[in-house]
This record gives C-alpha cells, structure tokens and sequence, in this order.
C-alpha cells in the first residue's frame, strides 16, 4: 500500500521531467527564433513558392511549441494543486 | 566572366546561409522535449488513476500533440528549402538534374521517425492489453481510432465486450488511444452503480459484492484472461461502496475491464451498450465545460 510521501514524490518525479521539457521547448523556441529572422534576411524580396511555404512552416512550429508550453504549464500547475491537496 | 564568378559566388553564399538555417532547427530540441514528456506521461499515469485527475493527463498529451505538430512543420520547412535551393540552381543542382543527394538528411530523418515512433504511452498501453489477454505484444501498434467522446468509447467498448471474442475486444482495445481510453473510469464508474441499482432494485450495498462479482467474473475471465483477481472485486466493490476498495489497480486494467463488468450488469438486466446514453443523461456531468467534444 503507497503512502501520501510515495505518491508525492512519484509526482514530483514526474513534473522534474516536464520541466526538463519544458526547457527543451524553450531552447527549440529560441533556436527557431533566430531561424526565422535568418530566413527572412536571406530570401528578402522572393516570393519562390517554397519560400513562402518554408516561412509558413516554420511560424506554424513556432505556435505548436508556444502551444505545448502553455499546456505543460497548465499540466504542472493542476499537478501541484494536487499535491497540495494530499 | 567576372559577373558570372561574382553571381556565382553570390548564390553559393546563399546557398550556404539556407543550409545553415535549416540545419539550425531544433528538430532534436524537440524530440528531446518531446521524449520528456512522453516519460512524464506514463510515470503519472502509472502514479494516478486519471478518474480523478483527469485534467493532468489530456494537458500533457495534449502538449505531446503540439510538439508532433511543430516537428512535422520543422520538416516541411526542411523539405521546402530543399525545393527552393534546386529551384535556384544551388551546387549547381536543378530539378533537370539527377537526382540530388538529400539535404538535411539526418535532420529529416529524425523527425520522420519521431512521427512513425509510438509514444511511451501507446506502447504501455498496448503491452498491457496484450499481457492481460494473453497475446504477444505487437511490434508496431495499430493505427489508433481516435475523436470520439469518452461516453461514444465507452458505448462501443461495452457492445464489442459482449460481441467480440477475446481477440475481437483486443483488437478493439489496441486501436484505442490510450488518452482516451485512461478517462473511461470516471464515466463506467457511476454507470455500474447506475445499473447495479436497476439489477437490485435499490442501490447496491457491500452484501451484494459477491452476486456482483459472479455475475461478471466469468466473461472477465474469457476476455482478459491474466488479469490480476483483485481488480474485477475492487471495482465491483467500488460500486458496492464496500470498504477497502481504494486499492490502486493498474490505469489499464480498470480501463478495459470497466466495459466488460458493465456489458454483463447490462446482459443481466435484459439491456444492451445503447442503455448507457440514458444513464449518461441521468447521472450529473462530470465535465460540462468539454462535453462537446474534441
């Protein structure tokens, strides 16, 4: 039979890899960041169709990855309200 | 000749500024984060039954979901550069060429395969259904059937449990998305009670553990063979509101095991799976703010 101490620290366990991934997501962020502005210098003035699909690419990745963080943020903090709870 | 050396030189500086923008997206960033979270996943749900936490574990998968996304748009933009520098004529490669060595090759690789790969969770998931059925694992999962609302699940798992032979609910239970899958405790709980009322004629009690237990035991045993004996009386008992029925059971087992007892309450009762939507309607709603659906 599992105590309150077991189940918090399988929980704390649990929400250390989350933030492990959410700094991950954070790095990728940057790097996409300053993969975007790159772009954009290098092929100022195109209007190529793959360039214009290479941008749309990239800003969409940049919302998933500001999407996936918010919700491992909201992930962490019902994870913690319920913990606070034991 | 001199405009044509500079020109050249020119694209090749071109060139070699896309080549490194495209080899600077953090594809394995995010498949690092992406392996992360999938580890997360599986510890809490291993930690808690979702029924009554079910928040935590749709926001992480929903994350997880996110992340696939951003990947598979990384490639896309990959793949896109890779058009445009043949387009232009980059290393004197244009579509009229032989084929060109790929670019960003290992890059794209990793992401294909980030895509192809099962999660931490479908894999413990369906090493699960295969232990408690009595099959092998198998090595590349099948496609997972996923948009339907927990009660829709919960309907067509409880009919295949009373339809299907062993094989037949495992197959069904393999193609289930396990995020999905994992919520179903939170509705069949309410509705075994629900119908254990209508099979008593009033709300069942701990006396009416054992009746419970013998009316479902047998097709539970038929249909998941290896399940541990303690799960079918700890969520009979659950219903029952008997004590000592907070014993933590493996997320999966109570998963798939909850549409088994009820298609049996349900056959006892001289009804079918379609009787869940009227106790769905009857019992309050655990989740107003989502029952639209996905």
């Amino acid at each position: 039979m599992a105590s309150v101490a077991e189940v918090k620290s399988a929980i704390d366990a649990a929400l250390e890899q989350v933030r492990e991934s959410q700094e991950a997501v954070k790095v990728a962020n940057e790097k996409l960041a300053e993969a975007q502005e790159s772009l954009a210098v290098a092929v100022e003035g195109s209007g190529n169709e793959a360039v214009e699909s290479a941008r749309a690419a990239l800003a969409q990745a940049a919302q998933e990855l500001e999407d996936c963080l918010a919700a491992t943020i909201a992930a962490t903090e019902q994870a913690e309200s319920y913990v606070a709870t034991l | 000749m001199s405009r044509r050396s500079e020109g050249g030189s020119l694209l090749s500086q071109l060139s070699a500024r896309l080549r490194q923008t495209g080899e600077s997206l953090p594809v394995i960033d995010a498949i690092r984060a992406g392996d992360r979270l999938d580890e997360a996943i599986v510890a809490l749900t291993r930690t808690l039954e979702s029924s009554s936490h079910e928040g935590i574990l749709p926001a992480l998968v929903q994350a997880q979901t996110h992340l696939d996304r951003a990947i598979a748009a990384m490639n896309t933009a990959l793949e896109s550069l890779d058009t445009y520098l043949i387009a232009i004529g980059a290393d004197g490669v244009n579509a009229a060429s032989p084929p060109p060595r790929r670019r960003f090759a290992t890059l794209r690789a990793s992401a294909e395969a980030a895509r192809e790969r099962p999660s931490g969770l479908v894999r413990w998931w369906v090493d699960r259904v295969c232990e408690i059925t009595e099959a092998e694992p198998p090595a590349t999962p099948p496609n997972r059937r996923t948009g339907r609302t927990p009660q829709q699940l919960l309907r067509e798992l409880t009919y295949q449990s009373r339809a299907a032979e062993r094989d037949g609910y495992r197959e069904v239970l393999l193609r289930t998305d396990p995020a999905e899958g994992l919520r179903l405790p939170a509705l069949a709980q309410p509705a075994l009670r629900h119908f254990a009322t209508e099979l008593f004629g009033r709300p069942p009690v701990a006396s009416d553990l054992d009746r419970l237990i013998g009316i479902t035991d047998s097709r539970v045993r038929s249909l998941l063979p290896r399940l541990p004996d303690t799960v079918v009386r700890t969520l009979c008992g659950r219903a029952c509101h008997a004590p000592g029925t907070a014993r933590q059971e493996h997320p999966v087992d109570t998963a798939v095991t909850y549409p088994v007892l009820l298609a049996e309450i349900l056959r006892a009762v001289g009804r079918d799976a379609s009787a869940l939507a009227e106790s769905a309607r009857e019992q309050p709603s655990r989740e107003p703010v989502r029952s639209h659906g996905p």
